[in-house]
């Protein structure tokens, strides 16, 4: 027979008075688990989707005029860039300090040129870049593999009947279309696509570009803080944040990741509650024991270890069941929500994770109503009846 | 020499006016190997002295000496230590606890000592031979009846071999019969040379002990 023995047996023998605390405990456990697995998991599927949203900043050359420009129709043909955007400065997006987070960068240039008599938007494009962007693009046709290629976007396929296959005729260059887009319902359906070098050299505007595309995704910082350090490197670029739906979306996990911590909290005061109060109405139960125990001979501290091993006891319990029934309903709620779940695997670290949150839990509630037992005069307790 | 050596104590419980002389001025000396029997009506102290003496309740006036050790010059760790070494409490009310088994129950003292688990359990099994609860060892209290549940008592107070047995009323629940197989235990144990006190309301009783302590309103009323 040894302390923990004494606990031991205690739990054993008392399973129906215990079970409710382990209850309390398990619920509490199972609810953090949930809720922490859920928000991971929802952070986790939009970086998975993030393509699916395209950019989120734009980074384009600084104006000295105002826009001429409004809903789409542009009053002046012409505008003069005074600095140009040159793939030197892009170079610099390396440096920044979330560089990490930056997903894809598709920097483009724009010309107009004339094909079949009349005016065309030609834009130079890293297909590789541009297609891990637009992950909804679909080409009826191939991907360009010779500077000579190009892809055309469906409304010029349409007006200007061309078709894959058309050969054209571009600053004196012949040119091989290869795909046509499907239609997008962007911009890009009225637009030439062909690589980058090709129209930089064609249109001699070597090095420079009209604007660059960036997805970025940062769960913990905003995307405006990242548009701050493409700022800082790139100085003599405009920078913005293009309000898409991924930015909304990152708010709505943030906020429920925010919402998350508070019920999380709540469980756990609920959880240590239950403890304390288990505890508590047991040390009264349990005073001619404490008495007995003391009139053998038991210190306060051989006292004190009896009611925290028990609680820390049921708290391992209660770990693992509320480790593995939080991640079984993370798994089914996770579906409900339509949000991947795959990222909601089992987790050694997790487990210890919430085995240690338990202990702590339960060892820290049991504390006081262990110091009070301790404490308990045995006299009292034994006084005979 | 004297094993306990009981020098004009006095207990008085209760705070603010409402003072109970519960125990007001008892001495006397009682040496090794006596076996004790306290007397007295209801209220008389029986019990507070019995505490007193096991180091359970800290007399309000006076001092005990056991062993030559002034047990409530020690602090309460200490005293802890104490009962562990010296005394074996019995108590009317069996007072087992009620989630472990007989042969638990009686190796409690032994969770704070450093014996070998072998030896730990021998001893426990023969001390529960002894008072006959051997072949109940696995049960659990409120599966025995009264007299086997004092029964399982004795052998807990007796388990870790202490100088001194402290019993308060041991058969106070018990029917007759019961009653004179606890005190015949209790007689076997004092030839032995194990010294008991006891605190009795039962006159039947007084013919086991070797020396009668009669105790009237928190005093020695005589002494035979
Ligand atoms: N903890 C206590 N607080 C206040 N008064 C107490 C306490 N313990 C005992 N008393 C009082 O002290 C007196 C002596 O009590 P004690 O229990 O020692 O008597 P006793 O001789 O053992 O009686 P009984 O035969 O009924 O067990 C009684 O008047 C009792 O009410
Ligand atoms: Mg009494």
């Amino acid at each position: 027979m040894k302390l923990y023995q004494i606990s031991l047996s205690s739990i054993k023998r008392r399973k129906s008075r215990l079970l409710f605390l382990l209850i309390g405990l398990t619920i509490a456990i199972s609810t953090v688990i949930i809720l922490i697995q859920i928000s991971d998991a929802m952070n986790k599927d939009i970086a998975t989707k993030l393509d699916e949203f395209g950019a989120n900043i734009l980074v384009v050359p600084q104006r000295d005029e105002l826009s001429l420009s409004y809903g789409g129709i542009s009053l002046s043909g012409v505008s003069v860039e005074t600095k140009p955007l040159t793939e030197a400065q892009l170079k610099k997006i390396t440096h920044i300090k979330n560089y990490k987070n930056i997903a894809a960068i598709a920097p483009k240039l724009l010309e107009t040129t004339r094909i079949k008599e009349r005016n065309v938007l030609i834009a130079g494009i890293d297909f590789d870049s541009e297609l891990k962007l637009k992950k909804w693009w679909k080409l009826s046709g191939k991907k360009p593999r010779l500077d000579s290629e190009l892809v055309v976007g469906n409304e010029v396929a349409k007006k200007l009947n061309i078709i894959s296959g058309d050969e054209l005729n571009i600053k004196n260059m012949r040119m091989k279309v290869v795909g046509v887009l499907a239609e997008t319902g962007s911009q890009d359906d009225e637009i030439i696509f062909a690589d980058l070098k090709i129209v930089q050299n064609l249109f001699d505007r070597k090095e420079q570009l009209s604007l660059v595309e960036i997805s970025a995704l940062c769960y913990d910082c905003p995307i405006e803080e990242i548009v701050a350090q493409i700022g800082n490197q790139m100085p003599t670029a405009k920078v913005m944040a293009i309000r898409e739906t991924i930015q909304s979306k990152m708010a709505a996990i943030s906020q429920f990741e925010n919402f998350s911590y508070g019920i999380s909290l709540v469980m756990l005061l609920v959880g240590g509650l239950i403890v304390f109060t288990t505890f508590s109405a047991s040390v009264n139960e349990r005073k001619k024991e404490i008495g007995i125990f003391r009139s053998i001979g038991f210190r306060k501290k051989n006292i004190l270890q009896i009611i925290i091993t028990e609680a820390v006891i049921i708290s391992l319990f209660a770990g693992i069941l509320g480790y593995v029934s939080g991640l079984v309903l993370a798994k089914n709620i996770a579906g409900y929500l339509a949000v991947n779940s795959t990222s909601i695997t089992v987790d050694i670290n997790m487990l210890l994770s919430s085995l240690l949150l338990s202990i702590v839990l339960s060892g820290a509630a049991s504390l006081y109503p262990a110091i009070k037992a301790a404490n308990l005069d045995p006299t009292e307790a034994i006084r005979t009846l | 020499m004297a094993l306990i050596e009981i020098e004009n104590i006095e207990k008085h419980y209760g705070k603010n006016g409402t003072n109970v002389k519960a125990v007001s001025g008892i001495s006397t000396e009682i040496t090794f190997g006596e076996f004790i029997a306290v007397l007295g009506h209801s209220g008389s102290g029986k019990s507070t002295l019995l505490t007193m003496i096991g180091g359970l309740n800290h007399p309000t006036r006076g001092n005990i000496r056991v062993d030559d050790l002034d047990i409530y010059a020690l602090n309460p760790e200490q005293r802890a230590d104490f009962r562990k070494e010296y005394i074996g409490f019995v108590f009317q009310a069996f007072y087992l606890i009620p989630y472990l088994t007989v042969l638990e129950n009686v190796l409690i003292p032994f969770a704070i000592s450093d014996l070998s688990a072998a030896k730990r359990n021998s001893r426990a099994m023969q001390i529960l031979e002894k008072v006959g609860m051997a072949d109940k060892a696995d049960r659990l209290p409120d599966e025995l009846s009264g007299g086997e549940q004092e029964r399982v008592a004795i052998a807990r107070a007796l388990v870790n071999e202490p100088p001194i047995i402290l019993a308060d009323e041991p058969t106070g629940n018990l029917d007759s019969v019961t009653s004179a197989g606890i005190m015949q235990l209790f007689a076997d144990l004092h030839r032995e040379g194990q010294t008991i006190i006891m605190v009795t309301h039962n006159q039947e009783n007084l013919k086991y002990a070797s020396r009668t302590i009669s105790m009237k309103d928190g005093r020695i009323d005589q002494l035979n």
